[in-house]
């Protein structure tokens, strides 16, 4: 049984990919070292986290079911320290949590690990995440159905299930000792590339241990023009399928193309949503103290730059910057146009040579086909038919 | 009350809000804002101990709803306080002036919660219950059945029916089907050319809703008035009600003297030798809140049983486990607005002319207009009210299925 588990459950956008994705290739190394990472493949706890919460994923549940009970068994077979680690585990509620814990063996020393960021970055980042699967609502729309008391409408509901730190580690952290619960916190802006793993490795107890970290689960946002590109495009496109918008607009046109264009106009926070965010951070910090839990890093990072002193507003963009993206997305597309041109091009060369050949398998269907009307001419052989299909299966189908 | 930093003032009183769940748990019916009930041995428990999880508002509501319809067994009690609202949603919420907290979801008083959120809970635990009765047997005899028929081929005393295969209202054909059936008269396999083919048609806006409610069972996730606003929307009918299409294609395999389209299923016991189908007895197909209920178990199901045997469990075992049916004979018409209603019947005439020409006196029109309902009014199947009115039936009902010991996995 594992001795102590690390249990990573939030939240979004803190780097959280970029740890999952060196743990899991890094697994055999770390099993040496005493540090399980029990996965078969790179998503394996996002279904056992989905498995847990009884959430469905656009038919990904399908593949979720029996996951965490299979996860924590290989954590409790586990000798040493086990990791797990998916930030929307933020979301489970207080019974689910507590099952989840309970699953992981009796004797086991759990550490609750809360990756955070500051709020002024985080809503913004929420909303062009959802601006990328497709959501229809507008900023403005978005910052009010946040700022509203019930928390009942739009995204209100999943955003501060994952987002709001003391209620997940009251969610997560009962029966957990304030000195276990471990809260990471992602340098402000402009801090040195490489900080945030520091952060990681010392609440993970991964250094030392010469990981390979070269690897790119980076997730860069789009630009204020950028994202209401984006959303243009999803209202001309909304009868496109879910299987052609992924690799299309989300991974080619958003992540591929416009989150790597030069100069973008970064989205920030209306003065008076920023006044309102601050405020949130400020008693989430004071919070946390009070708790006395172990920070990694620094809390002041939670509270968040300061007013920059100006906002670009996504939903009344300068129409020039929007034209610009669209003049790159359009290249990316045409780009992608001929490249799959080119395939076509090559595979009907393919095929053209293929048919031009005198192949064997023809000649063998031909024979078969000679065989098959020959036995349909007489009761005998039509009964010798019949049973030759059965023989074979259902997939024997007519020569 | 929340602050503007989030942090809530809270008037916490978590002896009462045990109380309540153990009075719930004993069967009570009180409803949250009128209990006066404590437990102060429970209350002072340590809030952070986890054996003092309280369920969330949405488990203990549903409770009590079970309990005005129950008695419900105390392993269904059990099960209730334990389980999961299932999907996406509000987490698990508190009582207000109970259980409150500083930080999360404001609390609430649960008399208020929307019916979805407490159907969440029953969903989720039904789902469970028709995924723990994989193992249940179908009712027709489709082995017995197609036994007899073999033995009917081969007695020399008489000539063999005709084989046959049915087309049209999906509804009525799975009902007519299934009492040939029972008679010893399965339909054509799949691999074999009919001699017979006999289309049922109703008029066409009560086959667009039977075609709702039978695929509710085997695919739909949407309401009634998104699919039908779909179908609209691409202005092309289901498959299954292409009659005249259906038609003409099974008269240039078979000839036209045997493709028969009626709108009399007595037509189908003249054409076969045997009864005519009696379609007037109550629990031949399942209610327009049953279909409702069916479609919304896909999500909660899915989390339990990979796609195929879902689509197996909803398909073919539910329709049999669903105890609110109705005769197949007079299956109703669904509502819709005035514009999809002139849609309808705007088809159904080239339906019926189409069949006219093939020499099918049969007109599938225009009842359309009476399923109409102007926009805004109880009706209006874009009206919230009707949306309300359709999940309270769907909650009771799964509270009645859940109670229902022949379904029950803890029964």
């Amino acid at each position: 049984m594992a001795q102590r588990v690390l249990l990573h459950v939030g939240t979004p956008k803190t780097g959280t990919s970029q740890l999952q994705e060196v743990l899991f290739r890094n697994r055999d190394r770390l099993r040496k070292h005493g540090i399980h990472y029990p996965a078969d493949r790179f998503d394996a706890h996002f279904l056992a986290a989905l498995d847990l919460m009884s959430l469905p994923w656009g038919g990904l549940e399908a593949e979720a079911i029996g996951a965490w009970s299979r996860l924590a068994a290989q954590v409790r077979e586990a000798d040493g320290t086990a990791i797990i680690s998916h930030e929307i585990l933020a979301r489970a509620t207080a019974a689910q949590a507590a099952r989840a814990i309970a699953s992981l063996g009796e004797d086991t020393e759990v550490h609750l690990v809360l990756s955070v960021r500051d709020l002024v970055r985080q809503i913004p980042a929420e909303w062009q995440e959802n601006v990328k699967h497709r959501s229809p609502y507008s900023y403005a729309e978005f910052l009010h159905s946040l700022q509203g008391l019930a928390r009942d409408e739009g995204h209100a509901p999943w955003f501060w299930a994952v987002q709001e730190i003391p209620d997940i580690i009251e969610r997560w952290g009962r029966g957990i000792p304030p000195e276990r619960v471990h809260l990471v916190t992602v340098p402000a802006p402009g801090a040195p590339s490489g900080l945030l793993w520091k952060r990681f490795e010392r609440a993970f107890g991964l250094g030392g241990l010469g990981l390979d970290l070269d690897v790119d689960r980076a997730n860069p946002s789009l630009g204020v023009a950028e994202t209401t590109l984006i959303r243009r495009i999803n209202r001309a496109t909304s009868r496109l399928e879910g299987t052609d918008y992924r690799p299309l607009v989300r991974e080619l046109l958003a992540h591929r193309t416009l989150a790597r264009r030069p100069d973008k106009v970064r989205l920030g926070l209306p003065k008076d949503a920023y006044v309102w965010a601050r405020g949130l951070s400020d008693a989430w910090i004071e919070e946390i103290r009070i708790r006395g839990y172990q920070v990694v890093g620094e809390i002041e990072d939670l509270r968040g730059a300061d007013w920059p002193g100006e906002f670009a507003d996504p939903d009344a963009p300068a129409d020039e910057a929007v034209v610009d993206a669209a003049v790159d997305a359009v290249r990316a597309l045409i780009g992608e146009a001929a490249r799959r041109r080119r395939h076509i091009e090559r595979l009907e060369a393919r095929l053209a040579a293929l048919e031009g050949s005198d192949a064997v398998v023809p000649r063998r269907r031909r024979a078969a086909e000679a065989i098959v009307r020959g036995l349909r001419g007489n009761p005998v052989g039509r009964g010798a038919l019949r049973a030759y299909r059965r023989a074979r299966g259902r997939n024997s189908l007519s020569a | 009350m929340k602050t503007r930093t989030g942090e809530r003032r809270i008037h916490a009183d978590p002896a009462r809000a045990a109380a309540w769940r153990d009075h719930l748990r004993g069967g009570g019916t009180t409803p949250w804002i009128e209990f006066t009930g404590s437990n102060s041995a429970r209350g002072s428990a340590n809030p952070g101990d986890p054996d003092d999880l309280l369920p969330g508002a949405q488990q203990l509501e549903f409770l009590r709803r079970v309990n005005l319809a129950g008695p419900p067994t105390l392993p269904l009690v059990h099960r209730i306080l334990a389980a999961d609202a299932v999907a996406r949603g509000l987490g698990d919420l508190t009582l207000v002036g109970g259980n409150e907290r500083r930080w999360g979801p404001p609390p609430v008083d649960p008399a208020t919660l929307p019916t979805n959120e407490l159907l969440r809970v029953g969903l989720g635990l039904l789902a469970h219950d028709l995924a723990t009765r994989s193992g249940l047997e179908l009712p027709p005899r489709w082995t017995v059945a197609r036994v007899r028929a073999a033995v009917r081929r081969r007695l020399p005393l008489r000539a063999a029916p005709p084989s046959y295969r049915l087309y049209g209202d999906p509804l009525l054909v799975r009902a007519v089907r299934r009492q040939l059936v029972a008679a010893g008269r399965p339909p054509c396999p799949a691999e074999q050319t009919p001699q017979l083919v006999i289309i049922l048609a109703r008029p066409l806006a009560q086959m667009l809703g039977d075609v709702w409610r039978d695929g509710s069972f085997t695919g739909n996730r949407g309401t009634w008035s998104q699919w039908i606003g779909d179908v609209h929307a691409k202005d092309e009918l289901p498959p299954a009600l292409r009659l005249s299409a259906i038609a003409g294609a099974w008269r240039r395999r078979i000839g036209p003297a045997a493709v028969h389209v009626t709108d009399d299923p007595a037509l189908v016991g003249d054409l076969l030798g045997t009864p005519a189908p009696d379609l007037t007895a109550n629990g031949a197909v399942p209610s327009v809140t049953a279909s409702d209920l069916a479609r919304r178990l896909h999500g909660p199901l899915g989390l339990l049983v990979p796609p195929e045997e879902r689509v197996r469990l909803l398909g073919f075992q539910l329709p049999w486990l669903v105890p609110d049916t109705r005769p197949a004979g007079g299956t109703p018409a669904l509502p819709v607005s005035p514009e999809v209603s002139e849609w309808i019947a705007s088809h159904a005439g080239r339906i019926t002319a189409g069949l006219l020409r093939r020499g099918y006196s049969v007109d599938i029109g225009p009842s359309a207009a009476d399923t109409a309902v102007p926009p805004g009014t109880p009706g209006d199947p874009a009206a919230g009210g009707r949306q309300a009115a359709i999940d309270q039936e769907v909650l009771d009902l799964t509270v009645r299925m859940l109670l229902d010991r022949t379904l029950r996995s803890d029964r």
